[in-house]
């Protein structure tokens, strides 16, 4: 992970979205069945299939809560294990947390061991250097 | 649907594992904007009949038409951006020399940024401390010694040290050398900083 990469933050939190944030924009792409209350001449196909109108979901807030408080427990407690099984089922935005869950585990273990203090190689050049290789053999 | 070229662009990078820079999706980008002018031209056209020809049932249509030119444009800004705030991050990570394969993943604009803020920054660096400058791209953990136990990773070559001695960076040899001279060659995986 680079460290020195600070992307836009979502807006989620706070009053509004983000209008930078990648985050935001894929949020904001999420599908609503709608109805065509006014016609839209001129636009071809797009207006050709219509649904009723949308249902709240009142079970949304709570299955987030019970997710979440999964993927905190998972993180944080798996040090050093093979997490393919904990992470198959979570999406994009659920992998971001557990892996800052993860970090967050794996910087505490460093201190511990006194490795805050060790110069390490930058993960962005690891990962040039053995695509490098993989290019040339092509 | 409209804008799901520009919505590809922000997948794209937004599936980029943190940091990562892919390619500039120069064909990509062209769709968007190839996109936008036709939305755009369509508008005109459309505002033109609405006005004169009485088409006020156009209406929604342009208001439709506009907020799609509006999301394409937020997500080729959005795109743009963010690719910047990686690229700055590599001059931090690399240094100010980028590997090469890196540099064909950025477009010549790009290249030119990433040239401006170097200088900006060595600028600023230099104008820390005095008039010594300060590298502040160093140091970037707590240092505990001035000099440092490092094992060599990869074959380097003869490296001057402060003294004018040299040292032969052999694969697996080991030297205990200054800090600040070790540092770059730490992070681009050619020493590694060995913890007595």
């Amino acid at each position: 992970m680079s460290e020195a990469y600070f992307r836009v933050e979502s807006g989620a939190l706070g009053p509004e979205e983000n209008f930078l944030s990648l985050d935001d924009i894929l949020m904001s792409h999420e599908k609503l069945p709608v109805r065509t209350e006014i016609p839209m001449p001129r636009l071809g196909t797009f207006f050709l299939d219509r649904s009723g109108g949308s249902e709240a979901d009142n079970a949304i807030p709570q299955t987030f809560v019970g997710r979440f408080r999964r993927i905190m427990d998972s993180s944080q407690n798996a040090y050093n294990e093979d997490t393919s099984a904990l992470v198959a089922r979570l999406d994009e935005m659920e992998r971001g947390l557990f892996q800052t869950g993860q970090k967050g585990l794996n910087d505490f273990q460093n201190w511990e061991k006194g490795q805050a203090s060790q110069i390490t190689a930058s993960n962005l050049v690891q990962n040039y250097t053995k695509r490098k290789f993989t290019d040339m053999e092509d | 649907m409209f804008c799901e070229r520009a919505m590809e662009l922000v997948r794209e990078l937004h599936r980029a594992a943190e940091g990562r820079l892919p390619a500039f999706n120069e064909d990509g980008l062209r769709q968007v904007l190839e996109e936008m002018k036709a939305l755009y031209e369509q508008n005109q056209s459309d505002v033109n009949e609405a006005k004169s020809g009485g088409r006020s049932d156009l209406i929604p249509t342009i208001k439709f038409r506009h907020c799609s030119l509006l999301r394409n444009q937020r997500c080729t800004v959005a795109y743009l951006y963010d690719r910047l705030l990686r690229i700055r991050a590599l001059r931090w990570e690399c240094g100010s020399v980028l590997p090469s394969a890196l540099r064909f993943h950025m477009s010549a604009e790009e290249m030119e940024w990433f040239n401006h803020y170097k200088k900006s920054l060595a600028t600023y660096m230099r104008s820390l401390g005095g008039h010594e400058g300060l590298d502040i791209t160093q140091d970037m953990k707590p240092p505990k010694n001035l000099y440092i136990e490092v094992r060599c990773l990869k074959d380097y070559g003869e490296f001057e040290v402060d003294d004018g001695t040299s040292v032969l960076l052999k694969k697996n040899s080991q030297h205990l050398l200054p800090r600040w001279k070790c540092e770059q060659l730490i992070r681009q995986g050619i020493l590694e900083h060995v913890l007595s």
